[in-house]
């Protein structure tokens, strides 16, 4: 609504008994101000939205369902949307995950890497139709995504994503259907889950040569598998700047709305730094002081959360 | 299907990403995606996002721009 439509109309009038000439003013400028209806539709879709994605537990799902087929029946009889109106892929959201604070993320000198359990149920199930990841970076800015890719339910790989390599980030993919000695079942809060335990690092093997580096756990060998390398140039600032690098596991969503998903996570999220005499700290659990959480309200629930090293969502 | 030695599977790895390779629009969408995490960035300030979603969008203009920025 024009800003300057509304510039003579002074709320004391509205106090002196002039109520009615209010009302006649603001009916004026209302059938002059035309009606977005894209600005209708977004502001129902968005309530719709929240009606999805608002969290509740699991014994509770059923009536969310109902509330949300209610709800977009007297949208289309309102004609606030079109009959049929599809959700247009979100990508980026946060399902559920931890990110770290600005101090802790640039707390390295010459080392950063993280260790940690992704909980990858197989298939993802629910309404996963579309890309799900489940991934972390290790706080370097030139270092790798090593993680989990739900593509729809019939497809699960782990990939390394490499952002010290522009243009060619992209460079593991390789199909669950290949990892079966790196996964697992761990018990964490009385429920078993499948896991992949991966460590990625970044390190500087020499001054200004750097290099990333993904482990996965080899579960009958008992030993940390090297599957990934590469080696480039960089420094520190280069390794401390930036955006990337600032999360830790997450699960990233692409669609609007979750429900009915099997559990995914993060078990014993664990950093290491690398201090500016080449020598690496013990490995210690991401902590609430070390870290946030971020939720996008994607339909995601919290199953259980050890403080932020431990977390299990369903939705 | 050789390793380097035990405990280094870097070419099987390899070998296995040849037989069954990425979608090429899944590295894009990757990249598209982040931007979208760094608008909802509660934390980050409008310069921070404006700088940090210029980056990314500097790598998707290599191949192409399908986030349609």
């Amino acid at each position: 609504m024009p800003t300057e439509a509304l510039a003579d109309v002074n709320p004391s009038s509205v106090a002196q008994g002039q109520r009615g000439i209010a009302i006649e003013r603001f009916s004026e400028i209302t059938a002059r101000t035309p009606r977005s209806s894209d600005a209708e539709a977004a502001f129902m879709a968005s309530k719709l939205h929240l009606l999805r994605t608002h969290p509740v537990e699991p014994k509770d799902l059923g009536r969310r369902v109902e509330l949300s087929a209610r709800f977009r029946t007297r949208m289309m009889a309102a004609e606030a949307l079109p009959p049929v109106a599809p959700t247009r892929p979100v990508p980026g959201g946060v399902g559920y995950g931890a990110f770290y604070k600005d101090a802790f993320k640039t707390a390295f000198q010459t080392g950063t890497s993280i260790s940690w359990k992704i909980v990858c149920s197989t298939p993802p199930g629910g309404n996963v139709s579309d890309w799900l990841y489940l991934t972390a970076t290790n706080r370097s800015s030139l270092g790798v995504e090593a993680f989990v890719s739900y593509h729809g339910q019939n497809e699960t790989t782990f990939n390394v994503f490499d952002w010290a390599r522009p243009g060619d980030e992209w460079q593991t993919h390789i199909l669950f259907a290949d990892l079966g000695e790196y996964l697992s079942t761990e018990a964490s809060h009385g429920e078993d889950f499948q896991i992949l335990q991966v460590m990625n690092t970044t390190l500087e093997s020499s001054p200004g040569a750097w290099s990333n580096q993904v482990h996965l756990w080899n579960f009958p060998q008992s030993r940390w598998d090297l599957v990934y390398q590469f080696d480039y140039a960089a420094d520190l600032a280069k390794q401390t700047t930036g955006w990337v690098g600032s999360w830790g596991p997450i699960v990233e969503t692409f669609q609007d709305a979750y429900s009915g998903t099997s559990p995914m996570g993060a078990l014993d999220a664990s950093v290491a730094t690398r201090d500016a005499g080449g020598t690496w700290s013990n490995w210690d659990p991401l902590l609430d002081t070390q870290s946030d959480i971020r939720t996008d309200n994607k339909g995601f629930v919290l199953s259980f959360l050890d403080p932020n090293f431990t977390w299990v969502v369903t939705s | 299907m050789a390793d380097d030695e035990p405990g280094d599977r870097r070419k099987h790895f390899e070998e296995l990403t040849r037989r069954h390779p990425a979608d090429p629009d899944a590295a894009r969408a990757f990249l598209a995606a982040r931007i979208e995490m760094i608008r909802g960035d509660a934390r980050m300030t409008p310069e921070e996002k404006e700088r940090a979603i210029a980056e990314l969008r500097e790598r998707l203009s290599r191949p192409e721009r399908p986030d349609g920025g």
